[in-house]
């Protein structure tokens, strides 16, 4: 079974689309640009050369794809493969995935191990169960369509499906409608039908021409036939009363025998509402280029694993290794950032710890102060010294002799009269008496200007013209 | 070895190399926060060490100033007394004396005096300031007295710095 992984095409901006059938091939180169797929039909060949006829598309194509900026896809022939969709009685997709391969097996007329097979769809019903769209081939159906697409020149990366790409290629080009749809590619020597409801693929079919004898009309009935078998079932399976027909593919250019047909369908299945794709001679090599582009919509590539094209491994391998150098480039840049972080930090301690443990041994006059505790040690040797340097500073400091000289100058002038001063570092205490209580105010004033928190009490008075006082303080902190 | 499985080998060592930056980049993240803290503590204790440097190397100045003195001992006091204050009774008494820094020592001497003139008293107190070293008062108690005004009986405590 194909992983999603082994499907997917290098993420180029360019892919060549090859359609092949017996008696016409086309080409078509697709672009991706700013505004979009840019298309180029660069060969279309009919009759029985077809390979001369393709010479300058396979250099062009090989040239590009071994320079590693493109991509060929071409298709497996629906005649060759199938499309089923299945359901597994699980609300699980991964537990799905692993017993669909048994329920396809069931649907095969040959052994699973046989094929080349995969489920490019799957999705979870309502109803708890996994539906899932298979698309399978025989190995050697595979095998031998890479050899025809060799036998042109052509060595496609891709081996798409027909049906698939004739599908999504359809909604692409003529969005979906209400109602069912069935995409018809007439080839000159066979038929594809895919049909569908909206958006979602239903089944495909295919019909040669192989055997067909007679004249025009009577090959044209009995395709007409073949064609309403298929129609009938799918509309009475689906209950559908209606449909659209779109033609496609090589023959589809045609009119007159696009008419031709549609007036036979018409007779027998009235409610059929006819169109045509846009050059529909070149409509599946668009498909094919276009869907190797996007990769977006069921995407699918029968050269998977064994069958793997040698360029694709060389892509995978190509990936792996960008992915691992990248992984270990960036593994390497953190590592460098975090050893880099890491010094930096480390060199800022240590700078850190040598500052601290020499400022405190310069500040101790300690040979060595241990790790950790040099502010503590310091701290402490800081406050012994202090003790013993404060004379040192005092000395520097105004004494009190200021305070003292301002106190008996205040006295002189303002006829105060002190019976007691006494000063220390922190405490003063002045009696006396003075003339008015004014004075008094004076000297308190002054005292707190000098930086003391002074309280000045009145005493009783000793004669009528003096006032008794006293003044206590303290040195302001 | 093939080529794939090669290529797989080297996504692999990638991955493991992408994993061990990535965890080492987690282990760094986590401790970045202590490594920090303990830094900034670091820086702050530095920062509070060097501010005791600076005043510490105040002091350190204010001691050299004392040591580059001509002399390391203050003029005594009595001298001084009878010299510029002539007449005035004074008592000179030592009082305690307590370790200073190096060598230096810190004296207190008490003065007494008996009906000082204040003026002569501030006078005196000054004298005994501008000496070097430098005699400083510290405390001073002084009483009037009924005898005579602007005298008064005076107790002054001067404390200097001497080897």
């Amino acid at each position: 079974m194909h992983k999603r992984s082994d499907i997917h095409l290098p993420p180029v901006r360019i892919a060549y689309g090859f359609d092949l059938s017996d008696g016409h091939a086309a080409v078509v180169r697709a672009r991706l640009t700013r505004g979009g797929v840019h298309t180029e039909t660069i060969a279309e060949a009919r009759g029985e050369n077809l390979k001369d006829a393709l010479t300058s598309a396979a250099q062009s194509a090989h040239a590009e794809v071994a320079l590693n900026r493109a991509v060929l896809s071409a298709a497996m022939p629906a005649k060759d493969s199938m499309v089923r969709w299945l359901e597994a009685p699980f609300p699980s997709v991964s537990k799905a995935r692993k017993v669909l391969p048994s329920l396809l097996d069931i649907e095969l007329p040959f052994p699973l191990e046989s094929c080349v097979f995969g489920f490019p769809h799957m999705e979870k019903t309502g109803e708890g169960r996994v539906r899932a769209l298979a698309v399978a081939a025989r190995r050697e159906h595979v095998e031998g369509r890479v050899a025809a697409c060799a036998e042109m020149n052509m060595d496609p990366q891709c081996l798409d499906h027909e049906g698939l790409a004739l599908w999504t290629q359809s909604l692409a080009e003529i969005p979906p409608s209400a109602g069912r749809r069935a995409v018809c590619y007439l080839g000159p020597d066979r038929t594809v039908w895919v049909l569908g409801d909206r958006d979602r693929i239903e089944s495909t079919h295919a019909s040669t021409m192989d055997g067909a004898t007679g004249d025009a009309e009577t090959r044209h009935r009995e395709w007409r036939d073949r064609a309403l078998r298929i129609l009938r079932t799918q509309m009475a399976s689906a209950g559908a009363t209606d449909m659209q027909w779109i033609w496609t593919g090589p023959a589809a250019a045609d009119t007159e025998r696009v008419r031709a047909l549609e007036s036979l369908l018409s007779e027998a299945q009235p409610n059929l509402r006819f169109g045509v794709h846009t050059d529909p001679s070149t409509f599946l090599a668009r498909a094919l280029a276009q869907r190797a582009l996007a990769q977006e919509i069921l995407p699918w590539n029968f050269r998977a694993d064994t069958l793997a094209h040698p360029v694709m491994q060389q892509w995978r391998d190509g990936a792996i290794r960008r992915a691992a150098w990248t992984a270990l480039a960036a593994g390497l840049i953190l590592c460098i950032v975090n050893f880099t972080f890491g010094a930096i930090l480390q060199a800022t301690q240590r700078q850190a710890d040598r500052a601290l443990a020499e400022t405190a041994r310069t500040l101790t006059g300690l040979p060595s102060v241990p790790r950790g505790q040099e502010r503590m040690v310091a701290e402490r040797v800081i406050d012994e010294q202090s003790t013993q340097l404060a004379p040192f500073l005092d000395a520097f400091q105004p004494g009190q002799t200021r305070t003292l000289r301002g106190i008996l100058r205040t006295a002189a002038a303002g006829g105060l009269h002190y019976e007691s001063v006494s000063l220390r570092r922190d405490q003063l205490l002045i009696q006396g008496t003075a003339g008015d209580w004014d004075a008094c105010e004076l000297l308190a004033d002054q005292l707190r200007d000098e930086g003391w928190d002074v309280h000045l009490d009145r005493q009783d008075a000793v004669a009528e013209e003096h006032v008794r006082f006293r003044l206590t303080g303290g040195r302001r902190s | 070895m093939s080529a794939p499985k090669t290529s797989r080998t080297w996504l692999a060592t990638g991955f493991i190399v992408l994993l061990i930056g990535a965890g080492w980049t987690v282990h760094s993240l986590r401790h970045y926060s202590p490594h920090r803290l303990h830094l900034d503590r670091k820086l702050a204790d530095l920062q509070r060490i060097a501010s005791y440097q600076e005043s510490h190397e105040e002091k350190r100045d204010a001691v050299r100033a004392f040591d580059a003195l001509p002399a390391q001992r203050p003029p005594e006091l009595a001298p001084l007394l009878r010299e510029h204050l002539p007449g005035i009774r004074a008592e000179v008494r030592r009082r305690e004396t307590a370790a200073a820094w190096g060598d230096w020592q810190v004296h207190r001497m008490e003065v007494s005096l008996d009906d000082v003139p204040l003026e002569r008293l501030g006078f005196f107190i000054s004298l005994a300031e501008t000496q070097r070293p430098p005699w400083r008062l510290i405390e001073s108690n002084i009483r009037a007295t009924d005898q005579r005004p602007g005298h008064a009986r005076a107790t002054v405590v001067f404390e200097a710095l001497s080897k």
